[in-house]
């Protein structure tokens, strides 16, 4: 029989929000879809957004700037600090809501998102699709204390019973 | 990096940042406990103790309770629920951009309708 490891030392080196999508389209397709402005802008954003992406400068150090206009909370700008460029494999960005300037505000509709998220996007060839592995994480927090946090999240779901079935499906969804 | 979070979610991966307080949290997701219970497993002093848990109750992750002199300490569960909306937030974001991305990849692989 072989040792379980210990769930807190599982979660410490797992990143705190991680999604993965298979997308139907060859790897130089995916990667341009995602690193040019035009095409960009076609598809990120939340439902029902309108995204525009109106400065980028791809390379490390460089910026995206972009608004997105959302039904329910009109005009809101965001930006991307890239920090790693790997065509067609590897995007790294920081990314956070802006203003109009470009320069970096606390989310404007919600109180507790982080300020700057660091984003990994690794994209890796599946027969003739592209499977795609995004992670995020808060800057300036480190891995031992997201992990606490989500330990902690678990345990209560654990110990109380019920009332996180939400949390329960996320995680489930995160885990994948 | 202060600058980098919400004020109220750095205060809160802060407080997380010392193993005795991640210990103690663990334990009051069990139940509460009062102080005395919480400092035992540690060996270490009661003010020590008490200091941990003003650094976690300023963090909004832990409150007293009214039950008597002994005031048991409890996880707020709002705390974690914050945590849960922003993750289940950047979800949905993601999730509703992928669906998007999937329509624009489809656009762009079919054949040109002159050819």
């Amino acid at each position: 029989m072989s040792a379980q490891m210990p769930a807190s030392d599982q979660s410490s080196t797992a990143p705190v929000f991680t999604i993965v999508r298979r997308f139907a389209a060859p790897r130089p397709l995916v990667w341009r879809a995602w690193t040019e402005a035009g095409l960009l802008g076609a598809w990120f954003g939340p439902k029902g957004a309108k995204t525009t992406v109106l400065s980028q400068d791809l390379r490390p150090g460089g910026r995206l700037h972009g608004r997105m206009e959302i039904a329910e909370h009109g005009v809101v700008h965001f930006r991307f600090v890239y920090r790693e460029i790997a065509a067609p494999e590897r995007l790294v960005w920081v990314h956070s809501f802006a203003d109009a300037a470009g320069e970096v505000v606390s989310a404007p509709f919600l109180d507790a998102w982080p300020r700057e998220l660091v984003t990994t996007v690794h994209f890796e060839e599946a027969a003739a699709a592209t499977r795609v592995t995004l992670t995020s994480e808060p800057l300036g927090a480190s891995a031992a204390e997201i992990a606490a946090f989500i330990d902690l999240m678990q345990g209560m779901e654990a110990g109380w019973g019920g009332g996180f079935e939400t949390l329960d499906g996320l995680l489930a969804k995160l885990g994948g | 990096m202060d600058i980098n979070l919400a004020p109220q979610l750095d205060r809160r991966f802060a407080a997380l940042a010392d193993p005795v307080r991640r210990a103690i949290l663990t334990r009051l997701a069990q139940g509460e406990a009062t102080v005395g219970e919480l400092g035992k497993p540690f060996g270490i002093s009661q003010p020590a103790i008490s200091k941990h848990l003003k650094v976690l109750e300023m963090a909004g992750l832990i409150e007293a309770g009214q039950a008597g002199a002994a005031r048991p300490r409890r996880l707020k569960p709002e705390a974690l629920r914050e945590t849960e909306q922003w993750l289940a937030g950047l979800h949905a974001l993601w999730v509703d951009s992928f669906d998007r991305l999937d329509a624009v990849l489809a656009q762009l692989q079919q054949p040109d309708p002159q050819g």
